[in-house]
């Protein structure tokens, strides 16, 4: 991994896709000391101030279009894996939010790029909260967010990049052997069976409880209207 | 298909001054045209006839045998974008963002044309060819399926 160490940055993310798209190669990597517009889905905030890990990874896996999601539950076994540490349990929320006592230690963002059936890129950005002073969180952040910190886990930054490059390179589809039914077993052992949530896509409003995923990785829900799968949208908890 | 997603689809034809659209879904099958104010709407009944390779609609009102399901009958010079993977179509990058792409825009190879969101993984969709945006077939933030057609570009 060659990673390409900044101080302020607008967005990892963002930076990382310029240079994708002028041809650099898979496992380049962008770091950024805080991203002054770090962001989630749809144009969602992601407070990123400085003293966290903000790592964008460009990858280039030779899988097809419609395989794509699957490197959402991947990239989340992986981070899951380079953060965890012994006598700290860890959960995965679907599809990819790594939480302690339910609330969130890591977030990934995942833009990929296809062209019909070919992925031209997936940009892997994660972002791990290291210290968050519950104090200095904006808004409703302080009962969603967590740290690595809090939670008592003690990997210097050095240390997780190390972590990071291992485990993703180990769940990367480009890796000969890698074995995605496995990996769905894997993530499924790690996940939290035992919230409900309301699942959110569009207009649209369930509630349900995850019972487990299907062979595309997709959550199946159980609800009042009997078993939904859920591959889009969002599960808010409640 | 519903009177509802009929009238749909004529006020996006009249808005787009498309004149001659067809539509098909298993074996129904439905074409309008368009000339001057009037409007003409065919709906097919089922028909069991092996479809012939590469058949473009006729220019009579005659309906032609049934094609494949879930085929979009395209003119020759253009071309339909489909989505590659089962999620959410969304048209613009954030909700504040204008669109990617609109009807009469004219796009190349590489040019992103829209997000399909799936398992939280947002994903540009580029064109595949040059030419010009003739339809958008599926509203902003509607689930789509795998190979659902999404866009029809006139080939330059």
């Amino acid at each position: 991994m060659i990673i390409h160490r900044l101080g302020s940055i607008s967005s990892t993310n963002d930076l990382l896709r310029e240079m994708a798209d002028n041809g650099a190669p898979e496992w380049t990597a962008v770091m950024a000391e805080n991203q002054t517009a770090g962001r989630g889905r749809m144009g969602r905030k992601w407070h990123s101030p400085p003293g966290n890990l903000y790592l964008s990874v460009l990858l280039r896996p030779g899988m097809e279009s419609g395989e794509l999601s699957r490197m959402s539950l991947l990239m989340s076994l992986a981070v899951y894996h380079a953060i965890s540490q012994k006598g700290v349990t860890l959960r995965l929320k679907w599809p990819n939010d790594i939480l302690w006592k339910g609330r969130k230690l890591a977030g990934i963002l995942l833009e990929g790029k296809t062209m019909g059936a070919e992925v031209i890129h997936v940009i892997a950005g994660i972002g791990i909260n290291l210290t968050m002073p519950r104090e200095t969180l904006p808004g409703d952040l302080a009962s969603h967010a967590t740290s690595l910190e809090e939670a008592g886990i003690v990997w210097s930054r050095e240390e997780l990049l190390t972590r990071l490059e291992t485990a993703m390179r180990r769940y990367s589809p480009s890796i000969r052997g890698m074995d995605w039914e496995r990996a769905m077993r894997e993530w499924s052992l790690h996940a939290d069976w035992t919230r409900d949530y309301v699942f959110m896509d569009g207009s649209r409003r369930v509630l349900g409880r995850p019972v487990e995923l299907n062979r595309e990785g997709h959550l199946i829900l159980e609800t009042d209207m009997g078993r939904i799968p859920v591959r889009s949208g969002d599960l808010v908890e409640i | 298909m519903e009177m509802k997603e009929i009238r749909e689809i004529l006020k996006l034809l009249e808005k787009h001054d498309i004149t001659d659209f067809t539509l098909q879904r298993g074996d129904h099958r439905i074409r309008v045209r368009r000339g001057g104010a009037v409007f003409e709407r065919e709906v097919a009944v089922p028909v069991k006839t092996a479809p012939s390779p590469g058949m473009v609609p006729p220019p009579s009102p005659v309906e032609a045998p049934a094609a494949q399901p879930e085929t979009l009958a395209v003119g020759e010079k253009q071309f339909v974008v489909t989505s590659p993977i089962v999620g959410t179509f969304y048209r613009a990058p954030s909700p504040e963002s204008p669109p990617y792409v609109d009807v009469g825009q004219t796009v190349s190879k590489g040019t992103v044309l829209c997000i399909v969101e799936a398992m939280k993984i947002m994903n540009e969709i580029e064109s595949e060819v040059n030419g010009k945006i003739s339809a958008i077939l599926v509203e902003n933030a509607q689930p789509v399926e795998y190979g659902e057609p999404l866009f029809i570009i006139d080939l330059a």
